[in-house]
């Protein structure tokens, strides 16, 4: 039995393979104008994350028009500049402003958003800081602001009780003080993520300390850190209070997640956590914790505690393909700034919104969430945010330069030659 | 045809045991005459293990916990136990839609990957010229590609064909990845063939197609296997194409792009991913049981020619 397969039967059949393969290809449609495809990390398994997504379903009843959500993880950026460059984006999306995305309207990535924000009514109810976090170098507005957060020092009021601590510390004295009492009562004071994302932002809390607003914008921005008095007067704070033992044992390998555990868990008597984990606590944790900020040092320009505030979580972007469809992308953005949906994402999901819903948050059901509303602005000052200032190719590497802050024994010196560094490395 | 195989040869190391040894050496016996050393390898031998199982042990108590116990008691089995964790996983990532996607593209790749290189490796052992040669060096260049390499042209592949956030791409891409090592090895496999046993089926009239189907795969079953639970491991787990190539799609996306949305960096659930990885490991680790005598068989037929 001999049986041939000749070449043109091998290309033949080669040719009905690719044929068939493309035909049972289950591309997407093309762009349908009833159809608006929203690609978020937002994700609707969340609790906090439902009122969204209920507002998408009740903007399809209302207005005809589907919704078709894509949840991406952490690696929304990379998976959406691919499908740019097939042409197969999503129409609009909802993510928060840092990195990769703070040059998607100057490289053509996103539409800007300018006049739309003006002609659709949404500018006057944005804040002025906001408005100006998300318009990047070539005045672009770069996406709707739909949602901020809050970035606290959490004090667990029982455990300093317990250690003989009276009130909140708001002066570095006191928490030097604290700390003492704290480890005599064999318990943990300061939890923060040494080694990441969380860590740089409180590292750089204390370089902010001492600078000015726009001293800390161009330190942010240009490096410089060893050259600045004030900037070295920040890490010198830094170096001080972790030589007093105020961090963890351990902090410069500790992450976020580690942190907010050692709080949550009471563990840890302070610890910085953001917005976000506002629903994680116990009703008894709450309870006990008052929200509040980074120490003030002597000689520093603040006159409280500072706490981070920021407008960048989450904002709504126009793809080229949404501006295609840009009657329909109009009507979803315009009703998700309805004051009825703004209201459930704060009430039922705690996520802060931007824009101004006339301040009513009598439906807020979380106490960390309402005292962070009411309370925490006349407890607190608010620096810059540095994540828009700090350059997209610095800020990943600034994990080590916090890592190398953190670690007991470093001094000043070696801390801001690494963050000049990282800063010269990326120019 | 009428080609018989021939039984194989009995082992050597069954021949070479010393004669001399007047009684049947047992372990005991074998482990008393390395004296106190005896005591450090099996320490090291225990230790080895040890740091093997601890990953698989911390991974598999870890989705039975909550975030916090997991941070704080990390290998402790006395913290509140719970199997919420496994519906969770499954419902929040869409898994069994995500690995429905994931076999699809998995037993698609493996079956294009062996369609095209056990006729390519045939070739290639029977080559006798130059030709033949450099073609399996072209082939062994192909381990010299980083898959990141190779990532831009792919997409821009993908965009071309129309193919792009399509699952039948990866089905027609991830063979490409597999094939240098997929082909080296069914080559070296079929060049051991003994050329009398094709001989013998031509002259009982067997054409190619018939040679390498009744002569040069049965006996190449060994690497066959072994080539097809690594090309099936490299599948199933292949995250950077699938996620690039295939996006978000939730009805599209494979259980390795799904698994990550379980956890982003503000909103961690350490337990719930823990327990969506072991759903996303039975599949593979029962292919690997299913099959593993074998590819030991072959890896031990391996060791012993000679």
């Amino acid at each position: 039995m001999q049986k041939r397969v000749s070449i043109p039967l091998a290309g033949a059949s080669a040719v009905v393979l690719a044929v068939s393969l493309g035909a049972c290809a289950s591309s997407q449609p093309a762009s349908d104008p009833n159809q608006i495809v929203v690609q978020t990390n937002w994700t609707a398994s969340q609790a906090q994350n439902k009122p969204l997504f209920a507002a998408f379903e009740a903007f399809t009843e209302e207005t005809g028009i589907e919704v078709k959500v894509l949840e991406s993880g952490d690696n929304l950026n990379q998976v959406y500049e691919t499908s740019l460059l097939a042409g197969e984006e999503a129409d609009v999306l909802l993510v928060g402003l840092l990195e990769k995305q703070l040059d998607w309207a100057i490289n053509g990535a996103v539409v800007p958003v300018n006049d739309y924000i003006e002609e659709w009514g949404i500018a006057d109810r944005i804040p002025e800081d906001a408005l100006v976090d998300w318009t990047d170098a070539e005045d672009n507005v770069r996406a709707f602001p739909y949602s901020g957060f809050t970035w606290p020092w959490w004090y667990n009021t029982d455990l300093l009780t317990h250690a003989g601590v009276e009130s909140v510390p708001t002066t570095t004295d006191e928490l030097i003080d604290a700390t003492k009492k704290l480890r005599a009562a064999g318990i943990a004071p300061v939890a923060l993520g040494g080694i990441d994302w969380s860590g740089q932002k409180i590292f750089l809390q204390f370089l902010e300390m001492y600078m000015s607003t726009d001293e800390a914008k161009q330190v942010y921005a240009e490096g410089g850190t060893c050259d600045n008095p004030e900037a070295m007067k920040g890490i010198e704070l830094l170096v001080e209070l972790r030589d007093a033992g105020v961090f963890v044992d351990g902090v410069e390998g500790y992450t976020a997640d580690q942190a907010q555990a050692a709080y949550m868990d009471g563990q840890a008597a302070i610890a910085p956590i953001g917005s976000w984990a506002y629903p994680s606590a116990s009703d008894e944790l709450a309870a006990a914790t008052v929200l509040g900020g980074l120490p003030v040092a002597d000689g520093a320009p603040f006159d409280k505690p500072l706490a981070y505030r920021g407008s960048t979580s989450a904002g709504w972007w126009i793809s080229p393909n949404g501006e295609e469809k840009i009657d329909a992308v109009e009507q979803l953005i315009t009703y998700m700034y309805g004051n009825d949906v703004l209201k459930g994402i704060l009430d039922e999901g705690g996520v802060i919104p931007v824009a101004d819903f006339g301040g009513d948050t009598s439906g807020v059901t979380s106490p960390l969430l309402a005292q962070s509303l009411t309370e925490l602005p006349e407890a607190v000052d608010f620096p810059v945010m540095p994540d828009i200032y700090v350059p997209a190719d610095v800020s990943n590497p600034m994990y080590r330069a916090t890592s190398v802050a953190f670690t007991p024994g470093t001094d000043a010196a070696t801390i801001c030659q690494t963050v000049d560094d990282i800063y010269a490395a990326a120019k | 045809m009428t080609t018989t195989l021939e039984a194989p040869a009995p082992s050597r190391t069954t021949a070479s045991a010393p004669r001399s040894t007047p009684r049947r050496r047992t372990r005991g016996g074998a482990l008393a005459r390395t004296g106190p050393s005896k005591y450090f390898a099996h320490a090291g031998v225990w230790l080895y293990v040890i740091l093997l199982a601890a990953p698989l042990y911390y991974l598999l108590i870890s989705a039975f916990k909550r975030n916090t116990d997991i941070f704080n008691q990390p290998f402790s089995p006395f913290t509140p136990l719970t199997l919420d964790n496994f519906g969770l996983a499954f419902s929040q990532a869409s898994l069994g839609t995500a690995l429905l996607n994931s076999a699809y593209i998995t037993i698609g790749a493996e079956v294009l990957t062996l369609a095209l290189a056990v006729p390519a490796a045939f070739a290639l052992a029977r080559a006798k010229g130059s030709l033949g040669q450099m073609v399996e060096r072209i082939f062994a260049l192909g381990f010299l590609i980083p898959g990141f390499a190779a990532l831009v042209p792919t997409v821009l592949l993908s965009i071309a064909m129309h193919l792009f956030h399509t699952r039948e791409f990866l089905i027609l891409f991830l063979p490409a990845s597999a094939m240098p090592l997929t082909v080296i090895l069914l080559t070296q496999a079929m060049r051991a063939v003994p050329a009398e046993l094709e001989e013998s089926a031509v002259l009982d009239g067997a054409g190619p197609l018939r040679v390498l189907w009744s002569v040069y795969v049965p006996l190449a079953v060994p690497t066959l296997t072994v080539v097809a639970i690594l090309n099936f491991l490299s599948f199933w787990n292949e995250y950077f194409f699938s996620l690039v190539i295939i996006g978000p799609e939730a009805t599209l996306r494979t259980a390795q792009v799904a698994l990550p949305t379980l956890s982003i960096a503000n909103a961690a659930q350490y337990g719930v991913l823990a327990a969506g990885i072991l759903i996303t490991l039975i599949p593979a680790y029962l292919v690997y049981a299913v099959f593993a005598e074998k590819m030991e068989n072959a890896v031990l037929a391996g060791a012993l020619k000679g």
